[in-house]
């Protein structure tokens, strides 16, 4: 009876897996998603609570979802009120190694191919691994390292962007020529950066610059002529840490860096908090950073038209100095122009957004859209067709995603 | 000759500090900070946080190391901000850095940003992060990698 019982099982089972698929595929032709239980099973809590999105242009939500040994991916047909299956990532079990600052990443090109950057511990602590796929996260390419020194060096801090030929671009904080500058003090790395653009191939690391501050999240960009720019908080002499914009010239190669903030924060510390960059149709960066310099503490805000020659001044101050504000995020469409961050209460953490109708010039008033007790993800602004989402993931409340209104 | 016994009485601490027991990290949990100051009152205090990824806050440790050799008398208390599971990492750091006889603790709230808001509701969550609390338990936050000098004149003052 027992063994009658356990066969037929095993058959349903099998069918599950032949037929799921075929059902998958025939309600996205619909539109919608089809109540599957999940292929992997990671159950509801995210590493951290840490997950990362990105739209597809079809304006699909694709989620990477970490766990402590797994890297899963999910989409949404219905702005993440419902989840497809689960897609795993890496075939073999890692150690994989996130925080806020440092989260997993995943970015869809316009040709729908899907990319996903993950940290793990392998021979040496936090590296990167790289895979993608073309067949809508049912595979996913093997793994692989982006730096050419895992096994010796820290790489971590990553950045990954697409361009619209799909090209894609890393940018990483990677500790190969050390962490101490016997000039500008302790925790300053090089930033290096790589790109993807066939099937085959290793990725060329190749150093962009020294002095970077090891543990703030650098930001990048595209611009309008679809070259990165990066905002970094550097070392400077004095060991003073404020932002320097670079950016990829005409000719391939990359620009020295220009201090486009000063705010004279002169610490030997980790602050871990790194700024935001988003640039507009017309070229204009638009910046959002936290200091506590001799000049300003807090978070604030500026633009740039010509990539940190000049900019504008004073900067704006954003947020509540009495609840910590911090980990702001930018994003320009258009003439719109729209920020997030967040700030706590020493009971939950809250999200607050202010938005510009005239690229930056007057502002809203800030608005507090989001809660959640427990560990937070930093608020990320995303952008699907012409419209603002806040996506924010923590313990507490899962991912939340909300359209921002011009309110 | 004053090279010398400076030199000596170094090697002197050094080999006494080996042979002390080792702290294990405690788990630093809501309220344990308070307990921590509150067991050391009506004496000067340090309180460092720091992190076992934090470049400054290793670089910082020589300092520290130095300052524990010349005062031993000076309660001297390490809160690594990492997570409590690395608790094996961060003794074998304090163990590299000749620091693991110091009291020791760990962060063991899911939530750092609520641990360090009742530390000190002004802290962003930079590090290192030092604390000089004077007899009176009057406090004083410092952030970043100070000179031994530094430190000198804040336990001074």
């Amino acid at each position: 009876m027992f063994k009658r019982s356990k066969k037929k099982t095993s058959l349903q089972f099998i069918w599950f897996f032949i037929l799921a698929p075929l059902l998958l595929t025939a309600c996205q032709s619909t539109g919608k998603i089809a109540s599957l239980k999940p292929y992997h099973d990671h159950g509801s809590a995210a590493l951290k609570g840490i997950i990362a999105t990105d739209f597809a242009p079809d304006g699909t939500l694709w989620r990477l979802f970490p766990t402590d040994k797994n890297i899963f991916v999910e989409y949404s047909t219905d702005l993440g009120r419902s989840f497809s299956r689960s897609f795993k990532v890496n075939p073999k079990q890692q150690k994989i190694n996130i925080w806020a600052e440092n989260p997993p990443i995943i970015k869809v090109s316009r040709s729908g191919r899907i990319h996903v950057l993950y940290y793990a511990d392998e021979d040496q602590r936090a590296t990167t691994y790289f895979s993608y796929s073309d067949d809508q996260g049912r595979t996913f390419s093997t793994p692989i390292l982006v730096s050419d020194e895992a096994a010796t060096s820290m790489h971590y801090m990553d950045q990954m962007l697409v361009d619209s030929t799909g090209k894609v671009y890393f940018f990483w904080h990677d500790t190969r020529h050390g962490r101490h500058d016997p000039k500008l003090g302790s925790g300053v790395v090089s930033l290096y950066y790589t790109t993807f653009d066939s099937l085959n191939g290793r990725l060329q690391n190749q150093k962009i610059t020294g002095g970077i501050c090891s543990c703030c999240r650098t930001a990048t960009a595209l611009a309008p002529n679809d070259k990165p720019v990066i905002l970094a908080r550097m070392v400077l002499e004095k060991g003073i840490r404020d932002h320097a914009l670079i950016r990829l010239l005409d000719n391939n190669q990359w620009s020295q860096p220009i201090q486009a903030i000063t705010d004279d924060w002169r610490v030997d510390a980790c602050p871990e908090h790194g700024p935001a960059i988003s640039i507009d149709d017309q070229g204009r960066s638009h910046l959002v950073w936290f200091t506590l310099g001799e000049q300003r503490q807090g978070i604030f805000y500026a633009h740039t038209d010509d990539y940190g020659h000049h900019v504008s001044h004073p900067p704006l101050a954003l947020g509540d100095s009495s609840q910590l504000p911090g980990h702001p995020d930018v994003l320009a469409i258009g003439n719109r122009v729209y920020l997030a961050w967040q700030e706590f209460d020493g009971e939950q953490t809250h999200i607050v957004v202010q938005h510009s109708h005239d690229r930056g010039a007057s502002w809203s008033n800030r608005k507090q859209v989001l809660s959640a007790p427990g560990r937070t993800a930093h608020p990320q602004l995303i952008q699907q067709n012409d419209n603002a989402y806040l996506i924010w993931s923590s313990e507490g409340k899962g991912l939340q995603l909300l359209a921002i209104n011009n309110d | 000759m004053f090279k010398f016994l400076s030199t000596t009485l170094l090697l002197f601490f050094t080999v006494v500090v080996s042979a002390n027991d080792v702290n294990e990290p405690k788990s630093l949990r809501l309220g344990s900070y308070q307990e921590l100051v509150a067991k050391h009152d009506a004496k000067p205090l340090v309180v460092v946080f720091w992190s076992i990824t934090c470049a400054s806050c290793l670089k910082e440790m020589a300092t520290i190391k130095e300052i524990h050799l010349e005062q031993p008398g000076l309660p001297i208390v390490m809160v690594s901000i990492d997570d409590n599971a690395e608790a094996p990492a961060v003794l074998a750091t304090l163990q590299d850095k000749g620091l693991s006889d110091l009291e020791s603790w760990v962060f063991a709230e899911s939530n750092a940003q609520r641990l360090r808001y009742e530390i000190d509701s002004n802290w962003y969550g930079e590090i290192p992060r030092l604390y000089f609390f004077d007899a009176d338990h009057k406090r004083r936050g410092i952030s970043g990698k100070i000179s031994k000098a530094d430190w000198l004149e804040l336990l001074a003052s």
